[in-house]
């Protein structure tokens, strides 16, 4: 084994007990700043309310004004959604590091009540898909509408049930600890008279792991089915193969960035320190540093095929997309996606830091909301004139966010946050069963000439 | 649940450096026959540069055959060394360590198979310079260096010479234990080849470094080359072939192709040699999880590919569809291609027994490889087969028995080739698997001790 001095002496762990009772300390504590948080993001979600309110007073027959409303859809599936996807994906992979976080992006799956409120208005602002290319070739029982719902109802109820399944444990320790209140009756019928006997914990295992493949399964399908009916179905003479796989790396990208944000606030805002350390950030950084790569070679392998085929409607597509109206925005979302993350986290002393992955993070996140507003309101902005042809006649102009648009979109990923806010009071917002179960699993021991851990394979 | 053995040091060198400097029988049976064979795939080659093409089955308009089939079926096959080596050395993953070396090893062969497939292609070998060199100052012509033609041979050299140097360097502390058990000529070979190699602390970091860094940067050599193949296809205008979603189609689909031709190789080779101490159950069982995420990617990526062909409702790209779903051969070669690759092994992975099982293990990876065979050739054929507007002559394509002796001869050179490495170097890397014995602990959780590992 090669050493890098890193780790000649290795703290020792506190005991589960010790971990746990910090950990439920924490989670009693409602302190003043949390409901002054709380009364913000619930004025901004007003305000996002009264944004809906006046799109929905001017009707869905301008599709181009209703752009924001669907890019805010997309950024939030991009991001707060796709967290459980790594939630599952490292508990699938049995990462020890994981532990500490797993919560914080498993109750990212709540943002999907969001999601389906906003696709009930985004959903009446779509064409005829007689006429047009589509996903559904003449596909019957009420497409796209009724399968948009069935698809996106699947993967948040998977997502609801993963982030419950793995909090039960938690919930049962809620019940028990928490002094007599509402919320203590709360966490106590939310628990489901969890004992944690032997058979209990084997339903709760396989539980997660089967709620989180379906999750895994049924996002990208979601994301394809978001970008074919809203994007790609709306821009005449686009035929880009690749571009629901792309979307869903987007969603990946955006996802780790909003866990390694949120996790960030947490250990900042909670006293995490102990749980949320170096070893959760930079273990995450490297799967944000090969998401940014794979960022650009989507991209580039879309650019590329269009480029070198030179069709009339592909060089429209290369214009509109990239190169006219939206080019700024563009490389805006080229530099804080790709170009930005790439040229930061290649080097391990910003990866193995607090910061370092988490102001790359932010960039990542602006650049996703920036990159979703391009894709998606260019998309609204083609009229229905030229939606039922074969080829683009104009290259649309840039829209750009008026009042209701910006109060939409700040309401929308406040009431994301609002939730998140108000669920990490009813279940712990570190998943403490986990910790403990891995503080069982790891023992710290003399090799050779220096102390190492040794990590046991649980299951 | 790994490392359940322990073997000792004495025990590895013992065993794995058995065929290296012992002779086996069967090594020998098996190395004659595939060096048979591949003379008679040489003969064909010859025969074919002696009398041009035209013994070939290509005619108009389907130029392209059983060569470029294999071409690409190669370079997928290649993407095992890195996928295996790389990408499992950078993430820890513990149950690597018995199959890097053949991985690594597969990847360098293969990579050569797939470089002499265009060489053939091209009739006369040596006209395949004047694509990729310089080959006329006077008059100014140049190669073009947009065409993704001069791309390819490109980025195999460079995977080629960058794996090669993978395997190099992890081949070091090897050398030196062949060096100090060998006397005579072969104690000088290896001993130059060891560089003076000691195992002391500053060497062994400078040889972790290596192994990291190489890992590293060979990781976007590898994503290109068959990404660049792909845009040979891609970036035509060949109904079915003009595809965004070709350059992650390709690479996805060839970690498919090569991670199951290793897992056909570990099996072999366990039988072959009698490596039981090395490759367990759970080494075929990590791989076939692995198999299970990279067959659904590529699934998924094949929809797409199949569901946006049909997006603009164009004539020729659902006449290109049609042909390959409904017109047998064609029908034949996508149903045994779409059930070998995916409908049959893919569901059976899900099963810990099947995972377990060598022998399903092998038979699974075997189909794998049939159905990707298949892939490659209804991807190339049935596209040029097509009346275009400019196409006054068209028809099928049927290999001639020349193509399929050379194209069956490549797997026999493989074969070979991995054979006679064996003969020389140990398949299974000697220091890794001392390394995996010295980081396997236990630690005691209530009354169970569970196998651990010592991480940094």
């Amino acid at each position: 084994m090669q050493g890098n001095g890193h780790h000649d002496s290795i703290p020792q762990p506190p005991s589960h007990q010790e971990m746990a009772q910090d950990a439920l300390a924490k989670y009693q504590e409602v302190g003043t700043r949390y409901w002054i948080w709380v009364s913000i993001f619930a004025g901004l979600t007003l305000l996002g309310m009264i944004g809906l309110a006046v799109r929905l007073n001017d009707g869905f027959d301008d599709r181009a004004a209703w752009g924001y409303h669907v890019g805010t859809m997309a950024f939030i599936l991009s991001t707060f959604a796709a967290m459980p996807l790594i939630a599952a994906g490292l508990r699938l992979t049995k990462a020890h590091f994981r532990r500490p976080f797993t919560r914080i992006a498993e109750l990212g799956s709540l943002s999907g009540i969001v999601i389906i409120l906003m696709l009930i208005p985004a959903l009446q602002v779509l064409p005829a898909l007689q006429g047009r290319s589509d996903i559904w070739f003449d596909f019957p029982l009420g497409a796209p509408d009724a399968w948009q719902y069935i698809a996106i109802t699947t993967m948040v109820l998977a997502g609801l049930g993963l982030a419950y399944f793995a909090a039960l444990p938690d919930l049962a320790a809620g019940r028990d600890h928490l002094p007599p209140s509402w919320r203590q009756q709360v966490v106590s019928r939310l628990s489901l008279g969890w004992i944690g006997n032997l058979r209990a914990w084997r339903i709760q295992y396989m539980g997660t792991l089967t709620l989180g493949a379906i999750y895994l399964l049924s996002y990208p399908l979601v994301q394809t089915l978001i970008v074919s009916d809203f994007h790609l179905g709306l821009i005449p003479g686009l035929k880009d193969a690749i571009f629901p796989a792309t979307v869903t790396l987007f969603g990946l990208q955006g996802g780790v960035a909003m866990l390694i944000l949120l996790m960030f606030i947490v250990r900042q805002t909670g006293g995490y320190e102990r749980y949320l350390g170096v070893d959760q950030f930079w273990s995450m950084s490297k799967p944000l540093l090969a998401f940014s790569l794979l960022w650009f070679y989507f991209w580039w392998s879309s650019f590329l095929t269009f480029w070198y085929g030179r069709m009339p409607s592909e060089i429209d597509v290369l214009q509109m997309l990239y190169l006219g109206p939206y080019r700024n925005v563009f490389m805006l979302s080229l530099f804080l996606n790709f170009l930005g993350p790439m040229i930061a986290l290649i080097w391990n002393p910003v990866r193995r830091s607090i910061w370092g992955p988490t102001i790359v993070a932010v960039g990542i996140l602006i650049g996703t909301w920036v990159n979703m507003m391009r894709i998606y309101v260019s998309a609204a902005s083609v009229p229905d004139s030229e939606v039922f042809g074969h080829a683009l006649v104009s290259i649309p102009a840039a829209v750009w966010p008026a009042g209701p648009d910006i109060l939409i979109s700040i309401g929308a990923i406040s009431g994301a946050a609002l939730i998140f806010l108000l669920a990490s009071k009813i279940v712990p917002v570190i998943s403490i069963w986990e910790i403990g179960e891995g503080l069982r699993l790891v023992k710290i021991r003399r090799f050779y000439q220096r102390w190492v851990r040794v990590i046991a394979k649980s299951h | 649940m790994y490392y359940r053995r322990t073997v000792s040091d004495a025990q590895i060198n013992r065993e794995l450096l058995d065929n290296v400097l012992n002779t086996n029988v069967r090594w020998v049976v098996l190395a004659a026959i595939c060096g048979l064979l591949v003379a008679v795939a040489v003969s064909a080659a010859g025969f074919l540069v002696n009398q041009g093409l035209g013994v070939t089955g290509l005619n108009r308009p389907v130029f392209w055959g059983f060569f470029i089939t294999n071409f690409i079926f190669w370079v997928g096959i290649s993407h095992a060394g890195v996928m295996i080596s790389a990408i499992l050395r950078l993430s820890q993953a513990e149950w690597r360590r018995p199959m890097v070396r053949a991985a690594e090893t597969m990847t360098v062969f293969a990579l050569m198979t797939s470089l002499m497939m265009p060489i053939i292609h091209a009739g006369r070998p040596w006209r395949i310079f004047y694509w990729v060199l310089p080959y006329d100052f006077a008059r100014g012509i140049w190669p073009d260096v947009r065409s993704p033609l001069v791309w390819d041979p490109t980025a195999i050299t460079t995977y080629l010479t960058s794996s090669m140097l993978f395997v190099f360097t992890a081949l070091i502390p090897d050398f030196a234990v062949i060096r100090d058990r060998s006397t005579g000529w072969r104690h000088v070979v290896y001993g130059a080849l060891a560089m003076g190699w000691h195992g002391n602390p500053r060497q062994w970091k400078l040889q972790g470094i290596a192994g990291v860094l190489l890992s590293a940067l060979i990781l976007p050599v590898f994503v290109s080359v068959h990404s660049i193949v792909s845009w040979d296809f891609g970036v035509s205008l060949v109904p079915s072939w003009h595809v965004t979603v070709f350059a992650p189609y390709f690479v996805v689909g060839a970690v498919l192709s090569g991670v199951s031709a290793v897992v056909t190789l570990m099996i072999v080779m366990r039988r072959l040699f009698h490596l039981e101490n090395y490759i367990w159950e759970e080494h075929i069982d990590g791989l076939a999880r692995l198999l299970v995420v990279v067959a659904l990617g590529w699934h998924f990526l094949f929809w797409l590919e199949l569901v946006f062909a049909l997006w603009l409702l164009e004539d020729q790209e659902i006449t290109v569809w049609m042909l390959r779903l409904f017109e047998p051969p064609w029908s034949w070669f996508f149903a045994t291609f779409y059930l070998c690759s995916f409908v049959i092994p893919v569901p059976l992975w899900m099963f810990r027994r099947v995972r377990r099982s060598f022998q399903m293990m092998l038979i699974t990876s075997l189909l794998v490889n049939v159905g990707m065979f298949f892939e490659r050739l209804i991807i190339i054929v049935p596209a040029l087969m097509r009346k275009g507007p400019f196409t006054f002559q068209y028809g099928t394509y049927r290999p001639s028995i020349v193509e399929v002796t050379i194209v069956a001869g490549t797997f026999f050179l493989v074969g070979f080739l991995m054979l006679m490495f064996s003969k020389f170097f140990p398949l299974i890397p000697i220091w890794e698997m001392k390394e995996g014995q010295r980081l396997v602990d236990n630690v005691q959780v209530g009354r169970v001790s569970v196998p651990a590992l010592v991480k940094e």
